[in-house]
Order: structure tokens, then C-alpha cells, then sequence
């Protein structure tokens, strides 16, 4: 009985909800038909810590009558490992790195935007659309940013500039350096230290490569990502540099101000954070919901202002501050972005060694900061 | 002690013997128990450890089949896409393998091989460098694959760190799901290598020792050792004799002795596996040295024992043998010495005890008889008194102490006057009866005399010496007056008259006195001397007495003759009171007299009290004297009284003798009766010092005395000693301040200081204070000041005649303040 009343309760507020938001949706006439109600529904959400908006989320759940369950990975490899082991299954949208899209598609895992419900898409710039194999055709892009280095300028007797700074770690650095668990991560700075393509397939040049890794380990205090809340290692003092994504160094800004961004001068990674459904989902209506309303371009401009990434989404940028377009870090200048590469799928070959190099480095070295 | 040697010496074999027999059995046993002990635990060690391979080898071969069997590494291997294969299984196969490794941290390498010996894939724990990928031609490899399909197990050096391992492999066969299962074989994927280190072995050879220097070691088949050794380097390789040596005995499980590193060792070897072998060794010598160690603890243990059981047994048997004989034998000793007087122990029951008691009967009977001789020595068997050496024993004795203390002492020599007489007409018994009779005399004398009252002491100080003649000893006597009153004392006994045989007849004796220290120091001396005197006294007169000295004759002479003259004088009215006024001390009234007497000596003239009134205490003529005084000045009182002199009080000095005798209070009773004057004109006068030694019982006859109105008055105060709370408790009126006190009132503070005290003291008390000797002006003036009652003195007057009082009393000068 009391289970019963408490249903009912529930549903005539989600009713009253729906209504309000079908009445604002008519009004905006931007919504296509999608139903409103998903009657309490969970959406599993398989992504990377503090890369939403909680009121957004919030907003969904109201507006959908539905949950979103996160599950965090705390690496491109992990979240990899994370799907070979449901083989792609047991998660209904996957937030994931450009170069994986392929991958993930290839193992069947992705559903097709075809088959998917996100009227939103339209607004995304091509460029970032169809910047990974694969990425077109099964997954939205999210996020762009950049690879480079946080580091506390009060800590340091002079800027970091370079991949080599962290490589050949000056005394003041030793042991106060975290480097990012991801092996292609770890490869590219080392590549580009050496002047190479992050994409090398040449085993000498991945050979040296890892010496530079190897050399620099000693003075690694983890292969890791830092924690982005003020109880951070770097807000704290304990870490003095880090491999850090663009905009995760901005949020560590807020907690501490003598926390500065360099995206070194050998230039650096490009990435594309994508969205995508998995094939196995059961509530791909809910997750095309939810995509959608990721990419309603005020959300959208919303969301970027509070993860600090630039948006693909061209709709949104009308809702974004001009400051915001004048932040280096999250818009970095071109002959930046000139230098820098996304990430490209390896030759099995160099992608076997990679695997080698990292399982070999990374070894006897704990993982969280 | 010989028979204690021989005690000894036949304890010693009994107990050493046997002890040594068991003590060499031991041994062997020992020995032999500890050397099979020790070949025991080589072998059981070595068991254990083939326990541990097998076990360390069997969970390897379990946990590979679990491994591969993992989904993950199944989909792996059928992974054939190249892409497929290392950009998205092969990072999670990576962590899969290292989360194995974390489990088995022993398992430090995991691999896995391609068919054609291609290594796909490696995990190590700890960063390793990586020889070859290619492991096709391996031994190792060619093995794996000639073993087909099962699971490989085999000890290897790997290449890739040079250390010996255990490499376990299976082959990965999978059936393709993309064909029918039911036609599907089986397909060679590819092996799953696990690389484990052996570093239980290496630490079980560390730890495991065999006594000192001995432990264990691993060869491969070819006998080079597996593991260094920190404590037994030695070379890598085995002699190749001593190991076939070594691998031919494994089998047999016997021990080999063998030079191993250079040592006479014991060497016992098992193989675990073709590839792998275990030896346990230990050095000859240390086996040796523990049985030598045994040896020496059994000898140490057979030493002690034997020497405890011989303690034990020696003091046994010398408290129950040795110690009374030594101690019969030490009795027989202090008998041959003359001690006869020995406690001996008689409450054992057995024959020592029988022997202690015969001698103990003998040791007293002994001592009975030598106690007879020496009283046969010491005695006159007769009378019971010493003799002569007795006698003149403990007058050496005496002499010492006399000597030390500075006393004198007499020696009496006597000889009975009438014996031969006696003797010749009524026999000898009657005259050893009277001689008996004369020494029970002579004893009283000397017991009622005021030196001795010990008996035994009296029977000790007379002795006879001769038929009828005594010595006689008087330690500490007081001058020859002391000695002549015992003489005379003795004199007197003699001449009451002796009853014998129903006759009465009289015997004298004379006496002869010497004196210590004057007529000699030692006794022979002195009893010559007294028996000088005794001569003497015989011839001038018989019954008397004498002195060996004539000064002391005269000085005794002199005082018997003032005694009888103050006798007589106390008779004959040879005494007379003169009377000394006491003053007001402001006034100047004669408030009374006191009383003084003198002596008229009709031939000396007149004599000061000072010289007769100790005279007359010793001889006790105080009491007729002290009555006399009392009688006749209450009588001078009385003639005053009637002569109209009403208020003249009288003074009357009473001595501690005559004030102690019973029935004084009945006498001044009598007096004041007998004179009909109020006692209030009576004042009595007693010193200090004799109300302060007076018994309670003594001051209530004061206390009855002063009830009837007497006056008390303390003598001579100051000079005593009394205390404040004393003075309180004593029933007097007055207080005379002694005229020592007096005399430097003027120029001397401190007897001004006391005067003041006491004046202050006596106010307080109620009391008079009157002030003996006063001579000056001065010290009147004093006394004035300090407000001293009455007072008495050559300035006032001397002792003076009645008459005189009265006209004194008549004129009666005015004082002035």
C-alpha cells in the first residue's frame, strides 16, 4: 500500500514536470517528437569524472523523468579494458576518445547515428564531426582540447615550456611529477620531445622513445590523472607538474591561482572527446534523448563554460562570453594547434611495442596520486 | 682427622667408580643418539624441500590452466585481426596478466608465444630487459612443442636475468566458433609461458643451518650450484667426481663422506627433479664437536654429582661419627686440663650415645671428688671456715680492688686467750667445740658490722689459721676508728661466757690490727703485721686490742676517749646553750633566739660543735645530745616566759638521726609537756638536705608536729638543691638563706641573683625568709631591699648567754633602713 501511494505521488509530479516542459519545448519549437516521459528509466553513462555540468544533468532527469548512473574511467586504456570485458556491453552511451571510435566500431559495439534520434547533431562543425575514422558515422563530438602541462609557477624557479622539462625533470621537479596512465599519452610526449610525429610507426624511434620515458620514471610520483577538486596534489603542493587535458588545468586554476597551463613548445596532442550509444543498449531512446539535450546549444554553451573545453557545437558559441573565446588555454593559438596532431590508429607492429613499452614502464608504480 | 682420611678415601671409589661407568655409557649413547639425530634431520630437511618443489611446481601448473583459460585470453588468442588485437585486447591481456602477478609475485614473468615461438606478449613485475622475441629456437621452445599438448614444467637458466627458474607452459588450443563445433578441431593458438623464480630455494638455503658451519644447496643436473651462499662461497661448479659421487648415492639415500670446499664433510644428496638437486652437508669436525661437547657436559655432569654425592655423603657421615668423637675427644681434653664441668650431649641412642653417657658418669664423679680436695684445700674442715691459703687469696683479690679504689682495708689477726686450758682439762672435743662456737661468734660480728652483709662474703673474711687463731678481713673500712669498733665489737662477743659439756668458763681473745695502706701492700706484709699487733695487745693486755702502728693506737685511743668524755659530759652537765637573736630584718625587734650548744671540756676547754656533733651522730650519742639541747632550751624558754620575755621564740636545731628515730614526736610532746610552754614559742630547725632525703612517712611526723603549733624551718637553704615543687609539698614556715649565699650578696651577682630568686620565691611560697650570717651594713642594706624578713648575724649579735639575751633584748637598738 504505502509502496503504491508513493508511486503515485512520484508520477503526478513527473506528470505536471512533462507538461511544463512539452509547453517550453512547443513554445521553442526546436524539439523534434520525442516522447518526455521515460518513467523513471536509468541511463547508464560510462565517462570521465567532473565533464558535466551537474545541473545539466539535473535538468535532464527532470525534464525526462529519468537517472543517469556514471561510471568514471580514469584512462583511455582503462575504459578500453572496462569494454573488452562486457564486450561492449552493460552501458548505454560511452564518452570516448576520437581514436577509439574506430576501434569500438570495428567490435560491433557502437550503434549507428542513423538509428539514433539526436536532432541536435546538426548544429556541430563538420570539422570536429569527422575528425576520427568512424567518428561521422556512430558518435557526436563533445569536447576539443589540448594535451599539455599544469604546473604550479609558484614551485618553479622558471616557466615550463617543453615536453623536455618534464622528461629530464630539473632537481626542483624530481618526484613532484604525475604522467597520464594512457600508453599513447605517454608516447607522444615522448616523441615530440625527440622532434618525432606522435604518430611514429618507426620502432627506432619508439625505442628512444622509451629510453626517454624509462630515464625520466625515477622521478615520476605516479601514472595518473590528477583529482581536479581542491584536494588536489597540485593545489596541495605535493605534485609541482602534471600531464593535464586543457581545460581540467582551468578548474584546478579556480582552486589555486599560481596553477598555470603550457602547451609545450614542440606542441602537443589534439584530442576530441566523442559520444556515443552502445549497439547492446536497451534505452537508446533515452540516450538519444540525452545527447540531445547535451547539444541544445545554450546547454551546450553552459556545459563548456563549466568544464572550461571548447565547444564543436557552432550554436552555442552565440551563448559563450567573448572572454571565453580569448582563453589561449581553452583556444589555443593556431601556430599552436599548427604543431600539434590528433592521434592516429599504429601499425600492429609499433602498436604491439607501444603496449610493451608501457606495460614495461609503468610497471611497480602506483596508479593513483 | 685419620679416620676422617680414611673415611674419605673409601667414600671416594664407591661414589667415582660407578659414576665414571655411568658417566662413559651415557656418552656412547649420547653420541650415538645425536649422530643419528643430526644424519635424521639432514634427511628430513631434505624431504621437506622435495615437498616444497612438488608443491611449488604443481600450483604453477594448476594456476596456468586457470590463466588460460580466461575469457579474455581466449578471445585474445582468437583474435586474428592484427588491429584488433594489439590496439584494443592486448592493454587489457596486459593488466589481466599483471593483476596475476600481483596475486603470485614468484610468477615474475608471464608470456605468451606464438606457434612458432614468437613472443606476442610479455608481462614482467619488475622492469626486465627482453634478450630475443624470437623463442623458437629455444631448447626450451623445442621441448614445449615435442611435448604436445600437455602442460610443461621444467628448471631453466632464463636468459633474460641469467637465473635458474621454473618455466611452466601450456599450450592454448581453441576450436574456431565460426566453424560447426561438431566438425571444429581443436586449433594451436599459441602457449601461455609463466617464468617463476625459485627464491624459496635460495632463501631456504640461506636460512637452513646444520649446526655450526653445515646447511643445504641446489646443483642443476650437472651439479653447478643454483644459489650463492653468503657463508659457504666456494666455486660454482661441483667437482665432477665428487657429484657423480653425489648423484650415484641419491637413490640409496645414504650418506657420503666426502671433501666438499675443501672440508671433511658428511653429504647427503636428493634429486628433485631431473634438473635439480638438493644436498645437505655438515663438516665432519662439527659432528665431532658436538659429540666431543656432549662429552665434556656428561664428564662436567659426572664431576658434580660425584663431588656433591661425596659432600653430601662426607658431612653425613661426620655429624653422625667424626663430630662426637672429636667432641668426646675434646671433653677427654678440658678433664685432663681439670675443667671438669663439661655438658655433654647424652640424647643419642645408639652407642656414641651410650659412650658420651659413661663419660659423662666419669667426668662427673670427678669432678665430685676434685671438688672435695679443693674444699680439703681451701677449708678448715672443723669450723667450715677458709684457711690460710684460702684467706689469703681473696686478700690478694681485695688488695687489687682496695688499690684501684683507693680504700683501706684491715686485717684482724686473733688468738683465743684460755685455749690450753681449756684444751688440757676438758679435751679436745671440748675444745673444738668451743672453737666452732667462737667462729659462729666471730661470724655474727662481722655479719652485724656495717661493711658486710653477705654471708657468703663473712665466711670468706674469717678464717682460721692455726689451733686457735683467726684472720680476719674488713675491706673499705673508715680509718682505724672504723676497724677499732669492730674490734671492740669482737672483744665483747668473746667475753660472754662459753657453755661447753655443761660447763660455763670464759676465753678472751686479742686482736692485732694492720691497716692497708699504711702498714703494708700485699697480704703476706700485712697478716705479719697484724700478727705483730696481736703479740702486742697479748702482753700489754689480754682481751684487748692493737694496732700494728702506734699513731693509729693514739688516734683510736683519742677518739674512744672523747666518745666517753661526751658521754660523760652529757651526764655531768658539761654542756651549755648559747643564743644567737633574730632580728626583724626593718625593724630591728628581736623576733627570737636560736639555740646553740657548747662543750666545756673541763681539761680542753671549750669544744665547737663542728667537732663533736659528727662524733656524737657516729656513735649515736646525738639522740641523748639532741634531747638534752631540746629539754634545756624549752626550759630557757619556760625561765623567760616567767620573766615576762613572752615573744622570744626559740630555735632548736634537730639532726637527721634524731629527727628519723621512732618516737620523736612523742618526745617533743613529752618536752613541751614537761616545760608547759605553746609550741608556737618552739621552732624547729632541720637542713635542706635532711628534709629532702626524708621518707613520706618521716614528714608526716613533721606534719604532726607543725599541726601542734611548732614552728618548721629549712637550715641552710640554697645548698640543697630543692626544687619549687618540692618546697611546696614540705610542711615548713621559714626559709634560712645559708650563709654562703649571704656572705657576697654585696660584690657577688650571681649569689645576689639567687637571694632575690629565693626572697621572691619564699613570697610566693607564703614563707619567712630569715638570713643566716649577716655581717656587713651592706648586706642588711641589701636584704632591706629586697624585702628579706628576719635576719641573723654578728652584726646583730653573736651567740651569746641567757642573761646577756635578756638584756640584749632589753636595750633592743633602734634600726635604721
Amino acid at each position: 500500500m504505502l509502496s503504491f501511494a508513493t508511486r503515485t505521488l512520484r508520477g503526478v509530479k513527473h506528470l505536471t514536470t512533462a507538461f511544463l516542459i512539452t509547453v517550453a519545448a512547443v513554445v521553442s519549437s526546436t524539439s523534434a517528437q520525442q516522447p518526455h516521459d521515460f518513467g523513471g528509466q536509468e541511463l547508464v553513462f560510462l565517462t570521465w569524472s567532473e565533464y558535466l555540468d551537474p545541473e545539466v544533468v539535473t535538468e535532464f532527469e527532470n525534464k525526462f523523468n529519468a537517472k543517469i548512473k556514471f561510471v568514471y574511467y580514469e584512462s583511455d586504456d582503462t575504459r578500453t579494458e572496462i569494454l573488452v570485458a562486457s564486450e561492449g556491453k552493460g552501458y548505454d552511451v560511452i564518452l570516448t576518445s576520437g581514436l577509439d571510435v574506430q576501434k569500438y566500431v570495428r567490435q560491433g559495439w557502437l550503434e549507428s547515428k542513423r538509428n539514433l534520434n539526436i536532432p541536435n547533431n546538426r548544429h556541430i562543425k563538420p570539422r570536429w564531426a569527422n575528425a576520427f575514422p568512424k567518428a561521422e558515422t556512430h558518435a557526436i563530438p563533445y569536447f576539443w582540447g589540448t594535451l599539455g602541462i599544469a604546473y604550479r609557477k609558484d614551485l618553479v624557479s622558471k616557466p615550463i615550456t617543453s615536453w623536455n622539462d618534464l622528461l629530464n625533470p630539473p632537481e626542483e621537479l624530481r618526484g613532484k611529477i604525475v604522467m597520464n596512465r594512457y600508453s599513447r599519452d605517454l608516447t607522444a610526449a615522448a616523441l615530440k620531445a625527440l622532434g618525432h610525429s606522435i604518430n611514429s610507426n618507426d620502432r627506432n624511434e619508439l625505442k628512444a622513445a622509451e629510453n626517454l620515458l624509462q630515464a625520466q620514471k625515477p622521478y615520476v610520483k605516479a601514472y595518473s590523472y590528477v583529482v581536479l577538486s581542491e584536494e588536489s596534489a597540485l593545489v596541495k603542493g605535493d605534485i609541482v607538474a602534471s600531464m593535464i587535458f586543457s581545460g581540467d588545468a582551468l578548474m584546478l586554476q579556480e582552486h589555486h591561482p599560481d596553477i598555470e597551463y603550457a602547451v609545450p613548445a614542440e606542441g602537443g596532442n589534439i584530442w576530441v572527446d566523442y559520444l556515443a550509444v552502445l549497439s547492446a543498449s536497451k534505452k537508446k531512446e533515452l540516450a538519444s534523448a540525452f545527447i540531445n539535450l547535451l547539444n541544445e546549444p545554450k546547454i551546450a554553451a553552459r556545459n563548456a563554460e563549466f568544464v572550461y573545453y571548447a565547444t564543436p557545437n557552432t550554436a552555442a558559441e552565440q551563448y559563450l562570453p567573448d572572454e571565453y573565446f580569448a582563453n589561449p588555454v581553452i583556444y589555443p593559438p593556431e601556430e599552436q594547434l599548427s604543431k600539434s596532431e590528433f592521434y592516429k590508429p599504429l601499425s600492429p607492429r609499433a602498436q604491439k611495442l607501444t603496449n610493451s613499452i608501457i606495460a614495461q614502464l609503468i610497471v611497480g608504480k602506483t596508479i593513483h596520486d | 682427622m685419620r679416620l676422617q682420611k680414611k673415611t674419605f678415601l673409601l667414600l671416594t671409589p664407591t661414589i667415582v667408580l660407578p659414576m665414571l661407568v655411568l658417566g662413559v655409557l651415557a656418552y656412547v649413547q649420547l653420541k650415538q643418539t645425536s649422530e643419528q639425530k643430526t644424519l635424521v634431520q639432514m634427511s628430513t630437511l631434505l624431504g621437506q624441500i622435495q615437498l616444497q618443489v612438488e608443491s611449488y611446481i604443481e600450483t604453477a601448473e594448476t594456476n596456468i590452466e586457470l590463466f588460460s583459460n580466461a575469457n579474455l585470453i581466449q578471445r585474445y588468442m582468437l583474435a586474428d585481426d592484427e588491429l584488433e588485437r594489439y590496439e584494443l585486447l592486448q592493454g587489457p591481456v596486459l593488466t589481466l596478466l599483471s593483476s596475476y602477478q600481483k596475486g603470485y609475485p614468484s610468477y615474475y614473468e608471464i608470456r605468451i608465444l606464438l606457434p612458432d615461438g614468437y613472443e606476442d606478449t610479455r608481462s614482467t613485475i619488475t622492469p626486465l630487459a627482453n634478450v630475443t622475441e624470437e623463442e623458437g629456437e629455444s631448447e626450451f621452445f623445442k621441448t614445449l612443442v615435442s611435448e604436445g599438448g600437455k602442460v610443461y614444467s621444467g628448471f631453466e637458466v632464463n636468459p633474460d636475468n641469467g637465473e635458474y627458474c621454473l618455466l611452466i607452459a601450456k599450450p592454448i588450443r581453441i576450436k574456431d566458433s565460426a566453424v560447426d563445433p561438431i566438425l571444429a578441431k581443436p586449433r594451436l593458438l599459441g602457449y601461455l609461458v609463466i617464468t617463476a623464480d625459485l627464491k624459496f630455494l635460495s632463501d631456504q638455503q640461506r636460512q637452513t643451518k646444520i649446526g655450526q658451519r653445515g646447511g643445504i644447496f641446489f646443483t642443476d643436473r650437472f651439479g653447478g650450484r643454483l644459489f650463492e651462499s653468503d657463508v659457504d662461497p666456494g666455486e660454482h661448479q661441483l667437482p665432477p667426481e665428487l657429484f657423480s659421487r653425489l648423484a650415484g648415492s641419491v637413490a640409496g639415500e645414504e650418506t657420503i663422506r666426502a671433501n666438499y670446499q675443501g672440508t671433511r664433510s658428511l653429504l647427503e644428496g636428493l634429486r628433485i627433479n631431473e634438473d635439480l638437486y638438493a644436498f645437505a652437508v655438515l663438516p665432519e669436525r662439527e659432528l665431532f664437536k658436538a659429540s666431543r661437547q656432549l662429552g665434556a657436559f656428561v664428564a662436567a655432569i659426572t664431576l658434580v654429582t660425584t663431588l656433591a654425592v661425596s659432600a653430601l655423603l662426607f658431612v653425613f657421615l661426620k655429624n653422625l661419627i667424626i663430630t662426637p668423637i672429636t667432641k668426646l675427644r675434646h671433653t677427654a681434653y678440658e678433664i685432663g686440663r681439670g675443667n671438669l664441668e663439661i655438658d655433654l650431649n647424652t640424647d643419642r641412642k645408639d652407642e656414641i650415645g651410650e659412650l658420651t653417657t659413661s663419660f659423662r658418669e666419669m667426668s662427673d664423679s670427678l669432678h665430685r671428688s676434685s671438688e672435695q680436695i679443693r674444699y680439703l684445700a681451701y677449708y678448715d674442715t672443723l669450723t667450715n671456715l677458709p684457711n690460710r691459703s684460702m684467706f689469703t687469696e681473696y686478700l690478694k683479690t681485695t688488695l687489687a680492688h682496695a688499690k684501684r679504689k683507693k680504700e683501706s682495708l684491715a686485717v684482724f689477726f686473733l688468738d683465743l686467750d684460755n685455749f690450753k686450758q681449756v684444751n688440757d682439762t676438758l679435751g679436745h672435743s671440748a675444745g673444738d667445740a668451743l672453737l666452732k662456737e667462737m667462729a659462729g661468734r666471730l661470724v655474727e660480728c662481722v655479719r652485724g658490722s656495717d661493711y658486710l652483709a653477705v654471708p657468703d662474703i663473712a665466711q670468706q673474711t674469717i678464717a682460721r689459721v692455726g689451733g686457735d687463731e683467726f684472720l680476719l678481713l674488713l675491706p673499705d673500712v673508715r680509718g682505724p676508728q672504723g676497724a677499732a669498733k669492730v674490734a671492740k665489737r669482737i672483744l665483747s662477743a668473746a667475753s660472754q661466757p662459753f657453755a661447753i659439756s655443761n660447763y660455763e668458763f670464759y676465753v678472751g681473745v686479742s686482736v692485732g690490727i694492720s691497716m692497708y695502706p699504711d702498714d703494708g701492700n700485699n697480704p703476706a706484709s700485712l697478716i705479719r703485721c697484724a700478727d705483730v699487733a696481736m703479740y702486742h695487745a697479748k702482753r700489754n693486755e689480754k682481751g684487748s686490742f692493737r694496732f700494728y702502728s702506734e699513731h693509729m693506737n693514739t688516734l683510736a685511743l683519742k677518739r674512744f676517749t672523747l666518745e666517753s668524755d661526751l658521754r660523760k659530759a652529757i651526764e655531768d652537765d658539761q654542756l651549755r646553750l648559747l643564743y644567737q637573736p633574730l632580728v626583724d630584718c626593718m625593724t630591728g625587734t628581736v623576733q627570737g633566739v636560736e639555740a646553740l650548744v657548747r662543750w666545756e671540756h673541763p681539761r680542753q676547754g671549750l669544744i665547737s660543735p663542728a667537732s663533736f656533733i659528727p662524733l656524737a651522730e657516729d656513735t649515736g650519742l646525738i639522740i641523748p645530745l639532741g634531747e638534752w639541747v631540746l629539754r634545756n632550751a624549752c626550759m630557757q624558754a619556760k625561765a623567760w616566759r616567767e620573766k615576762g620575755f613572752e615573744a622570744m621564740k626559740i630555735s632548736v636545731n634537730v639532726s637527721y638521726l634524731q629527727f628519723r628515730r621512732r618516737g620523736f614526736a612523742e618526745t617533743v610532746q613529752a618536752i613541751l609537756k614537761e616545760t608547759n610552754i605553746p609550741a608556737e614559742c618552739l621552732d624547729m630547725e632541720l637542713t635542706e638536705s635532711t628534709m629532702m632525703e626524708a621518707p613520706a612517712d618521716d614528714l608526716e611526723t613533721l606534719e604532726r608536729i607543725k599541726s601542734w603549733g611548732v614552728g618548721i624551718s629549712m637550715d641552710d637553704f640554697g645548698t640543697g638543691y630543692s626544687s619549687l615543687a618540692s618546697l611546696r609539698n614540705l610542711p615548713i614556715d621559714t626559709l634560712k638563706i645559708d650563709r654562703s649565699f649571704v656572705k657576697n650578696i654585696v660584690g657577688d651577682n650571681d649569689d645576689a641573683v639567687i637571694v632575690k630568686v629565693i626572697i621572691t620565691m619564699a613570697r610566693l611560697l607564703k614563707l619567712n625568709v630569715v638570713a643566716e650570717g649577716v655581717e656587713t651594713v651592706d648586706q642588711l642594706k641589701f636584704l632591706q631591699r629586697e624585702g628579706c624578713d628576719v635576719i641573723q648575724g654578728f652584726l646583730i649579735s653573736r651567740p651569746i648567754s641567757s642573761e646577756e639575751i635578756e638584756q640584749f633584748v632589753t636595750q633592743e637598738p633602734a634600726m635604721t633602713a
